[in-house]
């Protein structure tokens, strides 16, 4: 069945590290989710996810992988927190105000679950560190402002064949959708040009960040347990002004210079 | 005949408007639409939408009834085209 390509486990997890009784209690309300079980549990557990800045997208997508039980985070995100941060990049907290993002964004995330590692890594995504940093898991969140973060990111997750969720958003809308190199268009045969007049400030409520955020959390969760349906090769759109939510099929272009080879 | 536009990202926010109706010619383009819309909405609408040889950037996806498509498309009465800029974060 074609639906079932994309929801086979992308990248094999080494599962050594059982779930402890007290791992069993926290989780227990997903566990009971029939196709996900211990299982599944403990593949979170042995997983880890790069999350490329901790801002209005990447703060409620660390948060809710911690809230799961993923056994790892790597934070990627230069820079201090300011007021403007404040409405929307929620593992920001007032009392931290100009100190480094990446630290506030791992002492939240450990007060909500001791068990995970973080490694906070004070820089943004660049064309010479994209690749140690996906080497470091088995998927990648691309939460980033610049387009120049996400053309280096989908390189460096091609080029290791890592699973990529990207999620962005704008004003009242947002969008998700899943690269599986070699097998779905990646971010450079969705968008093969840099957008000309693109300004790094627009408007956005946290609230429609978040729907971003934890929408792409839910594919990263499906995407390491092995279950469900995910939207690799789609693009959902969703406009929080009236509520329409679509799904658009994206097209691979045959001469990427980025995966047109695979 | 009748063309829905549908606008979204940046796009929305220089048509100042979330859709609108349109009386085009028959067996217009999506192109031919986008310029038409580029003249009504100025400069930056149109540097936003158009490259320098006046076709759709790259940078948006542009559908046709919810289906992602190149903009030499013929249009149809009653047809939907919407316009989507590439988003980011922050
Ligand atoms: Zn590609």
């Amino acid at each position: 069945m074609m639906s079932c390509r994309f929801t086979q486990r992308y990248q094999e997890v080494d599962v050594s590290n059982k779930l402890t009784q007290e791992e069993k209690a926290t989780y227990e309300w997903q566990i009971w989710e029939p196709d996900f079980g211990e299982e599944g549990q403990e593949k979170l557990k042995n997983s880890a996810a790069l999350v490329s800045r901790v801002g209005g997208l990447g703060s409620p997508v660390a948060y809710a992988l911690a809230a799961a039980g993923i056994g790892k985070i790597v934070l990627a995100h230069g820079g201090n927190i300011k007021n403007s941060d404040l409405n929307r990049q929620i593992l920001m907290t007032h009392d931290q105000l100009d100190k480094p993002r990446v630290e506030c964004a791992k002492r939240r995330l450990l007060e909500l679950n001791p068990a995970l590692e973080v490694e906070a890594i004070p820089e943004n995504v660049t064309e010479e560190n994209a690749a140690d940093l996906v080497g470091k898991v088995d998927v990648v969140f691309d939460c980033a402002p610049l387009f120049q973060e996400r053309y280096a990111m989908n390189k460096a997750c091609v080029e290791q064949g890592k699973p990529l969720v990207d999620a962005a958003m704008y004003s009242m809308e947002g969008r998700v959708t899943i690269i599986i190199p070699g097998e779905t268009p990646c971010f450079a045969c969705i968008y093969p040009e840099f957008p000309e007049g693109w300004k790094r400030e627009f408007p956005v409520f946290g609230a429609v960040a978040a729907i971003a955020g934890n929408i792409a959390v839910c594919e990263g969760i499906k995407i390491l347990a092995g279950f469900g349906t995910i939207l690799a090769g789609y693009m959902l759109q969703y406009n929080a002004r009236n509520m329409e939510f679509k799904k658009l099929k994206l097209k691979k272009n045959d001469s990427c210079p980025v995966c047109g080879d695979l | 005949m009748n063309i829905k536009i549908s606008y979204y990202g940046q796009s929305r926010q220089l048509a100042g408007k979330g859709d609108e109706q349109l009386d085009a010619e028959d067996n217009v383009t999506a192109n031919a639409v986008l310029k038409i819309l580029s003249e009504k909405y100025g400069e930056a609408f149109s540097t936003l939408v158009l490259s320098d040889e006046g076709v759709l950037r790259k940078s948006i996806l542009l559908s046709v009834n919810d289906e992602i498509t190149d903009p030499n498309q013929t249009l149809s009465d009653n047809d939907e085209l919407s316009l989507y800029p590439a988003l980011s974060g922050g």
